[in-house]
């Protein structure tokens, strides 16, 4: 093979593998798979993915534990316990809300905007 | 091969070009959350050209929804601003200037006899009563408690007139506006949105959903909550409200059994026909009113009347099954 015809290979897989990562850095982006956003007072608190179980203290309001793909309000501070006794959630768009203490739990990705 | 070689350079470039386009000069999707107004989360996703546009449009329409809250309010007073508390502790003299109070009083007064008396927005003092158990989450109200109160929920002793004046004429008697009040607020605060020029958006206050526009990939997608878990059906909107009143939105449970939020004028307890009844309507107002008048009312009445508005329904049994109006599918 002539140096030249390798040197064209070679171009044409570097050029293949640039594809490969500009697509999956684009798609990856796009789909946010199922993570739970935490918002404290309208401001983000943390993004976690389902797939890790983890139990996140929000600033000493609440105690939302992610398990089995599903995330729920372990415990909280609020006076009626709504978003304790809320099921827990896994579903893009889905969300549990304590009132009281201004804190979201959502589920992002998936196909719904809103869940009603 | 330099044919090949050129071929697939062309590709990679048009490919490159493709990433790096969707990244800039087009909409991007801003999303924000309040907890502050209606005793519920109001959410705001829009498409906007920067996020400057996006904030000064989320501050307005959050500005108007403090506002209406304000004016709805039934247990609370704020420094010069006469609501619906003013009204209900001022009886007779009734309240002069507040037109978005009047054409709520207006539309709850249509309703009550579109619902056959099922939706009534005089049932304040009814109310009262399940709020105060649903705080403790403990007990249930005793049915004399109950009826002793629903002597005091006659809507013929509430007025909206021409002039804009409201009145009661019943000093016992109190107004609950939950039934309407999300939803007509969320029709004035996308007022507001469009005025500052987003018109790619969705606004959802606690489940009263209102749209305009669409997504860069198609329509809105709004998920219909399954009762127990999960998704149950999705709609696809445009322009449109999406309102679901479901036994699963505000409830306490005392001793095995859930009591919701969704009161029966006529026994004064929780309704149980259904499990949710979601609706899809052009006009965010008439959305609500005709979701909870159709959780109260028994299907075939509650068909006719939303074939009457022009609004689609979908009703979720207590066995899960479900129905739906001739014209929900072409949503789905």
């Amino acid at each position: 093979m002539s140096k030249q015809a390798k040197r064209d290979i070679a171009l044409v897989l570097a050029l293949l593998a640039l594809c490969a990562a500009a697509y999956f850095a684009v798609s990856s982006s796009r789909t946010e798979g199922n993570i739970c956003e935490i918002t404290v007072s309208g401001e983000v608190f943390g993004r976690f993915p389902l797939a890790r179980e983890k139990a996140v203290d929000v600033n000493g309001l609440c105690t939302v534990v992610i398990k089995d793909g599903a995330v729920y309000v372990a415990s909280s501070t609020c006076p009626n316990k709504t978003c304790v006794s809320h099921r827990a959630i896994s579903r893009g768009g889905e969300a549990i809300i304590c009132i009281p203490n201004a804190v979201v739990v959502r589920v992002l990705g998936g196909e719904a905007d809103f869940v009603v | 091969m330099k044919k090949l070689v050129s071929l697939l350079l062309c590709i990679s470039f048009c490919s490159l070009c493709l990433c790096a386009c969707s990244g800039s000069g087009e909409k991007a999707r801003y999303n924000v959350v309040y907890t502050d107004v209606f005793d519920t989360v109001t959410e705001f996703t829009a498409y906007c050209y920067s996020e400057e546009e996006f904030n000064k449009a989320a501050e307005a329409m959050h500005a108007e929804l403090l506002r209406l809250h304000k004016l709805f309010d039934i247990y609370n007073s704020y420094d010069g601003v006469k609501n619906v508390r003013t009204l209900c502790e001022n009886p007779g003299t009734g309240l002069r200037g507040v037109p978005e109070l009047c054409a709520l009083v207006e539309l709850g007064k249509e309703y009550y006899s579109l619902s056959g008396g099922k939706l009534n927005i005089a049932l304040g003092a009814v109310l009262r009563i399940w709020h105060e158990y649903r705080e403790k989450g403990t007990g249930v109200p005793s049915a004399a408690e109950l009826r002793k109160a629903s002597e005091h929920t006659d809507i013929s002793k509430v007025s909206a007139s021409p002039e804009g004046i409201v009145a009661v004429s019943d000093p016992e008697l109190k107004l609950d506006l939950g039934a309407v009040a999300k939803g007509y607020a969320s029709g004035l605060a996308a007022k507001v949105i469009k005025d500052m020029g987003v018109t790619d958006f969705a606004l959802n206050i606690g489940g009263n959903v209102v749209t305009s526009g669409e997504k860069p990939n198609g329509k809105w997608v709004i998920g219909v909550q399954d009762p127990d878990e999960g998704i149950y059906a999705k709609v696809r909107v445009s322009g449109e409200s999406v309102v679901t009143s479901g036994d699963y939105q505000r409830y306490y449970e005392y001793e095995g059994v859930r009591y919701h939020h969704i009161i029966d004028p006529e026994t004064l307890f929780p309704a149980d026909r259904y499990r949710s009844v979601t609706v899809i309507c052009g006009d965010p107002a008439q959305a609500d009113a005709l979701s909870t008048a159709l959780f109260l009312m028994p299907l075939e009445e509650g068909k006719a009347l939303a074939k009457s508005r022009g609004a689609e329904a979908l009703w979720i049994l207590p066995d899960k099954s479900s129905v739906r109006t001739d014209g929900f599918e072409k949503y789905e």
